[in-house]
């Protein structure tokens, strides 16, 4: 009779205890992922990932360049230079990259600085967060002011001059819808921002106006 | 006096187990108070001392680069007293496989420095000399990397031929970081070494450098200056390029807060739970005293009716009970010392130094006598009955008990009996229910916290994180293939969401705090107000209160140079650097920062969280140039441990208690009632029947307190944990149901009351039923 109350007692306390310290199951290592997964080549991934736009437009675009693909008209706004009031407005291509762009960006206007400035070269750049394939990637002739790029690398470049023979590597991002005085415009802010303590070319101010 | 003596012989013969049960209860009560308080004072001075003898400035600046031409610089400025340069190595390290979410800091040791060195139970042992190829390390990291004296660190300088083995030596208590809370941990090494390790280091190309040289700057102030801490550090940041050095910085009060935060954590929990025992003590002793006074009514009746006066009755009970409190209480005062230090010597693993333990004689003397008056008031008011004792009316036996009704059934007749007696002598349980509710109360509280911290403490890396993550991967160059890296965080587990965090030292009305950036700002805890934009800031509890700033105020937030006005949108949650914390969005930070660079931590959470610790073992091992960490700690696994090692002793210290309290109890009660177990074993019933009624009425008397104790803790438990959670810079706490903190005190209390009352109750066993009558006639 002790012994089996001294059993009960010992089951109490150890059931006490054990529930205290929390009696969890381990988690199996899976090993290491297979070499075709890390170079890209599996497509046995578990990423939930969001496919947009699933029609295919043929786009052909004021400045004359044709695009496949859905526009998001209106997509962005911009004011080029850090104490501009100026907003111009960007149309954005339906693909990728120019979505993983759209997603960094809200209501609220971001401050974006860009380092280089290339005037003989028409362009503004800057590289870019996110991860990029290079599957929408064309090459472009002549590039037309008011256009964006995205380079291998993440590099995004606005074209502020029409070039003519660029014959350019990138993903079509968008285009300024109005380029009148956009090359001035530019000029201006990289003028006026020569003695910025960042080193910065020129300041952008992005918003997100897609509804 | 000797009729005196004899008096107290006699009462002690009577009453000798109920008077140790009491003196054991206090005992416990005493051991529990002084010996957490013992720890809880000695705490902080001894931390203090420790960072005052390491030469810890007023706040010390760790930077990268050589640290002497900027101590010069420093110490040329007029409010600056003395600036010290402690020449470090900053290096990532491994240790059995696992890589450290945060640089090690190696130091030298050369005996400049006058570091302690300990063993990893917590002794003191000499200062050695320290061998080449061996390190000396935090205890603290026994619990984060299962390392032991003969373990291998291996610590990353540069991608070619340098990474550095590492044998560990021993341990010694850091003062500055040695604390589980503190994830960066020092390592000391001996001079060849340490010098060996700066030449890799300054030697090594840039692609291939992973580590780099640096220093401690101990900055102390002028006595006699007129500036608060606030405007000296910003003088110093104003007059020199220190900023452009800066690592971190830590003022001597923050890093010291943070090191005795976890036996602050622990005290806390011992003292609140010392209190509940100190109102359970008074419910047992008055239930205790009550019961003596109705057993000896009869034979004070007959001392008085002797000439004995009512006062000198009073006398011998007040001096006997008092004195057996007082002897309780001082018994365990004796080993409270012994204790703290066996306690200091125990978390030396998470405190990560040896905390020497001084015994505060006035405040102990203070609250000791405090007890006593609170006692011998309670003494006082227990005992008057004595006084109103009518000696004829009493030998005559002349009050009658009150007729109790109820319908007995033979399947259920324990039950009956229960009820019958609960119903007939329910004064006699109000102390149990009260003892139960208490208890309840109280185990509830810390199930609670236990569900909230988790089994591998969710909780707390949720309350310090800024955002839910799993895994946190900070490219550090281009050429990190984040896009390969997502792929290999996808194999492990599908990436249920993607965020990005920068952590940024910004200042807010010119107090420096930390900006939390994220590129998506539905991720912060917001407690109140509402997420912030571009032209607003989130702030915590902590930061509200130390700037006196509350939602819809605006501040002056600036960092590299540049300053913009915000307005506050709300007060967030994020317990790092105990709450000394801005959020900000991508937007807001552009203002005032470069968002391009490469500040930024990508954060994944995953579908199968379990995963997290593979993926960021793979990532560590294949990639370089990233910084990978999931939402934990190395020092989490400490703390998770101390804190389910607390919950294990408040329970055994309770189930203690609950013995000692059903023995007094259930000793008065069985003695009370032998007249009424003669009948029912006269009429036939069992011995064990009787016994399985005895607990049953415990049971029910109990699970009705544990049921009031429960609901009470589910009204006010979250709010009273909230409050306390506060001043350790966590803002919020909402605890869920769980069998640990719902179920286990309800279930448990009234099982532990029922099996010891039914243990206890072996007695009427022993008795026969002619001997429990004729001790009823009596």
């Amino acid at each position: 009779m002790k012994q089996n109350k001294m059993i009960t007692l010992a089951v109490i306390v150890t059931f006490g205890i054990s529930a205290l310290t929390g009696c969890g199951s381990k988690t199996e290592n899976p090993g290491e992922p297979p070499a075709e997964v890390i170079r890209g080549e599996s497509t046995d991934l578990g990423t939930d990932s969001v496919q947009a736009g699933n029609g295919v437009d043929i786009v052909e675009l004021d400045n004359g360049n044709v695009y496949e693909g859905e526009i998001l008209s209106d997509a962005i706004s911009v004011r080029i230079g850090r104490e501009s009031r100026t907003e111009w407005n960007i149309d954005l291509y339906n693909n990728d990259a120019a979505l993983t762009m759209l997603d960094y960006l809200s209501g609220s206007a971001l401050l974006f600085p860009t380092y280089t400035y290339d005037g003989d070269g028409g362009f503004v750049a800057q590289g870019v967060r996110g991860n990029y394939t290079d599957d929408d990637q064309q090459t472009i002739a002549d590039v037309k002011c008011g256009e964006l790029y995205l380079f291998s690398g993440g590099q995004l470049r606005f074209y502020f001059k029409d070039i003519e023979g660029a014959n350019i590597t990138a993903t079509p991002i968008g285009y300024y819808t109005d380029t009148e005085g956009l090359a001035d415009a530019v000029q201006e802010a990289y003028t006026s921002n020569l003695d910025d303590t960042w080193g910065v070319s020129v300041y952008f101010w992005i918003t997100k106006t897609l509804k | 006096m000797k009729k005196y003596q004899m008096l107290m012989k006699a009462v002690w013969k009577k009453q000798k187990e109920s008077i140790c049960g009491i003196v054991l209860l206090v005992f416990v009560l005493s051991l529990c108070l002084f010996s957490s308080l013992t720890l809880y004072t000695s705490g902080k001075p001894a931390v203090e001392t420790e960072m005052d003898r390491l030469g810890f400035g007023d706040f010390t600046v760790w930077v990268h680069d050589e640290g002497e031409g900027l101590a010069e610089k420093v110490d040329c400025l007029t409010d600056v007293e003395q600036v010290t340069c402690q020449p470090l190595v900053f290096a990532g390290y491994k240790i059995n496989g696992v890589h450290s979410d945060n640089e090690g800091q190696l130091l030298v040791y050369d005996g400049s420095v006058p570091y302690r060195f300990i063993t990893g139970e917590g002794e003191d042992i000499p200062a050695p000399a320290i061998a080449q190829g061996t390190v000396y390390i935090s205890p603290a990291m026994k619990s984060s990397f299962e390392v032991e004296i003969g373990d291998t660190v291996q610590f990353e300088l540069s991608r070619k031929e340098g990474i550095i083995n590492l044998t560990v030596a021993g341990y010694f208590a850091d003062g500055f970081m040695g604390s589980s809370m503190i994830d960066m941990k020092s390592f000391l090494i001996n001079s060849e070494d340490f010098a060996a390790m700066q030449e890799i280091v300054s030697t090594a190309a840039e692609v291939d450098a992973l580590g780099r040289n640096g220093s401690m700057l101990h900055i102390f102030q002028r006595v006699d200056s007129s500036l608060s801490e606030r405007d000296f550090y910003g003088k110093i940041q104003e007059e020199t390029d220190i900023s452009l050095y800066t690592e971190f910085t830590y003022r001597k009060e923050s890093l010291l807060n943070y090191m005795v935060l976890l036996q602050n954590i622990l005290c806390g929990f011992l003292i609140a739970f010392s209190v509940v025992l100190l109102i359970v003590c008074i419910i047992v002793t008055a239930h205790s005293l009550s019961a003596v006074v109705e057993q000896d009514k009869k034979d004070m009746a007959v001392l008085r009716t002797l000439g004995m006066s009512p006062k000198m009755l009073w006398g011998v009970y007040l001096s006997l009970y008092g004195g057996v409190i007082l002897a309780g209480l001082l018994l365990g005062l004796a080993p409270c010392v012994w204790i703290a230090t066996g306690m200091a010597k125990g978390m030396v693993s998470s405190t990560g130094i040896l905390i020497t333990i001084k015994t505060p004689v006035l405040f102990i003397f203070l609250l000791l006598m405090a007890l006593v008056l609170l006692f011998t008031t309670f003494l006082i008011l227990r005992t008057r009955k004595i006084f109103t004792i009518a000696p004829m009316e009493t030998i005559r036996g002349a009050a009658g008990g009150k007729r109790v009704q109820t319908k007995f059934h033979r399947k259920f007749l324990e039950w009956d009996i229960a009820l019958r007696e609960l119903c007939f002598g329910r004064k006699n349980y109000i102390a149990v229910i009260l003892i139960a509710t208490f208890l309840t109360i109280f185990l509830a509280v810390v199930g609670r916290m236990g569900t909230w911290l988790g089994q591998h403490g969710e909780g707390l890396m949720d309350a310090f994180s800024v955002a839910e993550h799993d895994l946190g991967v900070q490219p550090f160059n281009r050429e990190v293939p984040m896009d390969e890296i997502e792929r290999v965080i996808s194999w492990y587990s599908p990436i249920r969401e993607t965020y990005e965090l920068a952590m940024e030292s910004v200042t807010v009305n010119g107090q420096e705090y930390e900006a939390n950036v994220l590129n998506d700002t539905k991720w912060f805890h917001v407690l109140s107000g509402h997420v912030c934009d571009g032209d607003s800031i989130l702030i915590t509890d902590t930061v509200a209160s130390e700037l006196g700033i509350s939602i819809g105020d605006t501040v002056r937030v600036a960092a590299n140079g540049r300053i913009e006005r915000y307005q506050v949108s709300g007060i967030y949650q994020c317990a790092n650097g105990m709450g000394n914390n801005i959020g900000m969005s991508m937007e807001g930070y552009s203002k005032i920062g470069d968002i391009t660079g490469y500040i930024w931590c990508y954060h994944y959470i995953l579908k199968n969280g379990a995963m997290r610790d593979f993926a960021m073992d793979f990532l560590q091992e294949h990639y370089r140039g990233i910084d990978v960490h999931t939402n934990s700690w190395s020092g989490l696994n400490g703390i998770v441990l101390m804190m389910h090692g607390l919950m294990v002793a408040l329970y055994l210290i309770a189930t203690v208690f609950i013995l000692v309290c059903v023995a007094l109890i259930s000793g008065k009660l069985l003695q009370a009632e032998t007249g009424n177990m003669a009948i029912y074993k006269s009429m036939g019933l069992s011995t064990g029947r009787l016994r399985l009624s005895f607990a049953l009425r415990f049971l029910i008397a109990v699970t009705a307190g544990s049921v009031v104790g429960l609901l009470l803790s589910a009204v006010f438990a979250d709010g009273l944990i909230r409050r306390m959670f506060r001043l350790l810079g966590i803002g919020d706490f909402h605890s869920g149901f769980s069998m640990l903190g719902t179920l286990l005190p309800l279930a448990a209390i009234p099982l532990l009351f029922f099996l010891f009352a039914w243990t206890f109750s072996a007695r009427l066993k022993q008795v026969s039923i002619v001997t429990l009558i004729t001790e009823n006639n009596d």
